[in-house]
């Protein structure tokens, strides 16, 4: 799940300025939905710790026997158990080695992670949920788009009322005009800049077999926010003051409560990057997407004559999601990777001729006149208004991309357990690709025990490799690493390897002997995006 | 090109590339001598005989004795050549050797095993009959040639992810002997993982897994007690 230069979009559900105030707005089910999700506990609260009941061991090449259908008594506990504020894991377990007790533990882990993440918004079970049922990270009190923080100066800090009239206050200021004059409640904003259409490190654009791009954007909880403003790193000038010389950004750390020590649960930081693809209207009738009504704002011209951008209203699918969690025993993060099933297939499926399409980025049928696997797409990349987000007027491109590294068995069978628990849902759409971890604990180990009220420093001034011997070693999501598959060391997608290079504007320069400057920023290049 | 058994690398390695061509010096090569040196002085005069067995890379004993085997060579501790190795109080060779996620202890033990089987059996016999002392196993070690310059390229394989025949560094072992010696790097993944790159803190050319400004301060003496690098890489006790 190499990332990278990060992205950003900004998106909202928020209000027109006239209907701020006035929630008998457009849409009186998403009022209601708002309304409702206004009183529900926020994400993470109360934080419960749970490890899988599951019997038997999954990474073979069957289920064991037995194991499903799950007992409803365990069913209801894991879909109720809401957002973990930190794995729990362990090498003992059924699994024949520790690494894939380990293993089995995150995976575990990521899928709790999805289900509290993507259940309705309003507080009912994902059981209840809908195709398009506004989900828990969608909701403004929960999530914050990267672009509605790393803000223009002449816009002012970024803010995060805990007052939900304020909040939609707040995103109606930062709305594109085109956008604003057509906005209802609840509808997503996506404001385009580049790394929402072009891959990481510019490897370019995903396209649909619609021949039209995919989208991408990054969100941040409430922790991660606080953090970012209290020290100023919403922008350049902030992040280059005197305060923050020498500042080592160190992220809170999700923690699960213990009473003995006196520790109070906590979520710590927590950062998303998702992606999604324009549904046709066959998709939408078809219901197999999570789908969200949204308003996507093209990108900006360089030229400073050309009209504001387009915004245009679209119906979006939810094609990839990564969920990126900082836990007091993982300060390297911990990388879940979810995508739809239909995105693509993976090389063994294609090379056994064996395939479960239609896939979104990958014509089965396709013989002479299809694209390169795992090609990137023509120049030029920068979508173009007049063709809204068609990649091409005249000549049609289709990305024709295959996964290169298959799942486990251990994790196809941990997806197989959830699907039956999710069955009727969307969200059986959905499979864990795996979850990277850093395994080597001695150096985890190092991270500063101040939970309570993280400090802005950390302990890896002293270790120089700090990824730790992430596992698996390398993790890529079809949609969100697409030209950076495969298993070359330093070239192949790695989460934590890629995001370890992750900087800031701070000074990083030592002016005297001796001193620390480090301009590190925590795993994250969320600071790269300040203005 | 190499005599190696090495030479079907889809087999083992398949990352493997082909020994360095003589004539060349490098940075890796100078490494090498300085490393075959310090190997050289750690394997000191010999005592006893060893019963020598052949190697099984499905036997986690076997595993464990070439891991307490490459401890007493290099002088890293075994949770660092098996990061998760969980140790058996009772019997060291009891103790899980652990599947980590590079995993390159066993992709070594085979190419060792598949290079010289049978003394790298007797290597192993050595290891399991002498593992409460490291020392006790480098004076095994020393015993015979055979294994002594097995030894020697163990050595260098861990430090460098190289392969140094044991012929090669016998013939160039008398007092004085400066030829340069032929290396076959075993796989991309042996490429990252050198010992030399994690101790001297620093990293092969063209891979880093180092934070950014690394390189502006000091790094952590592996040696000290009171460091908080954690890294416990220098050893004198088994495992």
């Amino acid at each position: 799940m190499r990332y990278s230069r990060l992205f950003a979009a900004g998106l909202t559900t928020a209000v027109v300025l006239v209907a701020m105030f006035d929630w008998s707005g457009p849409s009186s089910a998403q009022t209601q939905t708002a309304a409702a999700a206004a009183q529900v506990e926020p994400l993470g609260q109360p934080c419960i710790a749970m490890t899988d009941p599951f019997k038997g061991r999954m990474a073979g090449a069957d289920l064991p026997p037995g194991l499903l259908p799950v007992g409803d008594d365990d069913k209801s506990a894991i879909l109720k158990s809401g957002l973990p504020c930190q794995e729990r894991v362990s090498p003992g377990g059924p699994e024949a080695i520790g690494l894939d007790n380990l293993q089995r533990g995150f995976d575990f882990y990521s899928w709790r992670t999805f289900i509290a993440m993507n259940s309705p918004a309003d507080g009912s079970p994902i059981g209840q949920s809908q195709p398009d049922s506004p989900t828990r990270w969608e909701d403004m009190n929960n999530f914050k788009q990267l672009l509605d923080v790393m803000l223009p100066a002449d816009m002012g800090p970024p803010k995060w009322p805990s007052d939900r009239a304020q909040m939609e206050a707040e995103k109606v200021r930062l709305m594109p005009p085109a956008c604003r004059v057509r906005y209802k409640p609840g509808m997503m904003v996506v404001k385009m800049i580049e790394e929402s259409y072009n891959e990481p490190f510019k490897t370019g654009p995903l396209i649909d077999q619609k021949g039209r791009y995919a989208i991408f954007d990054i969100l941040m909880n409430r922790r991660m926010f606080d953090y970012i403003s209290n020290n100023n790193l919403f922008s350049k000038k902030g992040q280059q003051s005197r305060a923050n010389f020498g500042l080592a950004v160190d992220f809170p750390v999700g923690q699960n409560p213990d009473p003995a020590k006196g520790i109070a649960g906590d979520v710590g930081a927590f950062m998303l990057k998702v992606s999604w693809k324009i549904l046709a209207p066959e998709e939408i009738k078809a219901r197999n997407f999570h789908m969200v009504n949204a308003l996507v704002s093209m990108p900006k011209s360089d030229d400073p004559k050309a009209p504001p951008p387009p915004c245009l209203q679209e119906t979006l699918g939810l094609i990839g999601f990564h969920a990126v969690h900082k836990t007091a025993s993982r300060p390297q993060w911990i990388w879940t990777s979810f995508e739809h099933v239909r995105n693509v297939p993976d090389k063994d499926e294609v090379a056994a001729g064996k395939f479960d399409g239609p896939y979104s980025f990958y014509d089965i049928n396709c013989r002479d006149n299809c694209a390169k696997v795992n090609a990137t797409p023509p120049r030029p990349w920068t979508p173009d208004p007049a063709l809204q987000l068609k990649f091409r007027k005249n000549v049609e491109f289709k990305s024709q991309i295959v996964r290169e590294i298959p799942l486990t068995n251990a994790t196809k069978n941990m997806n197989t357990v959830f699907h039956s628990m999710l069955h009727g849902t969307v969200w059986e759409n959905y499979m864990l690709l795996s979850t990277q971890w850093p395994s080597a604990f001695g150096c985890t180990s190092l991270h500063s025990q101040s939970f309570d009220a993280p400090a802005p420093k950390t302990d890896f001034l002293k270790q120089p490799d700090m990824t730790c011997s992430p596992a698996p070693t390398f993790l890529a999501n079809s949609t969100l690493e697409t030209y950076s598959q495969g298993d070359i060391p330093q070239a192949s997608s790695s989460c934590i390897g890629c995001h370890g290079n992750a900087v800031s504007f701070q000074t990083g320069s030592n002016p005297k002997p001796g001193q620390v400057r480090l301009n590190q920023s925590d795993f994250t290049f969320m600071l790269e995006k300040a203005q | 090109m190499s005599t190696s058994p090495h030479h079907e690398r889809s087999r083992i390695a398949p990352g493997a590339t082909i020994p360095e061509q003589a004539g060349e010096v490098s940075r890796r090569s100078m490494l090498a001598g300085t490393v075959a040196t310090t190997a050289v002085a750690a394997v000191g005069p010999i005592a006893g005989t060893a019963y020598a067995q052949g190697a099984d890379p499905n036997s986690k004993q076997d595993m464990m004795a070439f891991l307490l085997l490459s401890a007493a060579l290099t002088g890293v501790h075994v949770a660092n050549l098996a990061p998760e190795f969980a140790p058996d109080k009772t019997d060291v060779l009891n103790s899980d050797p652990g599947v980590d996620p590079i995993n390159v202890k066993n992709e070594y033990f085979a190419w060792i095993n598949a290079s010289d089987g049978p003394t790298f059996g007797k290597l192993l016999q050595i290891a399991k009959d002498h593992r409460q002392s490291a020392s006790d196993i480098i004076n095994g070690v020393n015993a015979s040639d055979d294994t002594r310059f097995l030894a020697r390229s163990i050595v260098l394989l861990w430090y460098l992810g190289s392969w140094y025949k044991p012929a090669d560094l016998k013939s160039n072992s008398a007092p004085g002997a400066a030829a340069f010696i032929a290396s076959q790097v075993v796989s991309a993944k042996a490429y990252t993982q050198g010992l030399v790159w994690q101790i001297a803190q620093t990293h092969p050319m063209g891979y880093s897994n180092l934070q950014f400004g690394y390189w502006s301060r000091d790094p952590d003496d592996p040696n000290d007690p009171g460091s908080r690098s954690n890294l416990g890489f220098i050893t004198q006790t088994i495992p």
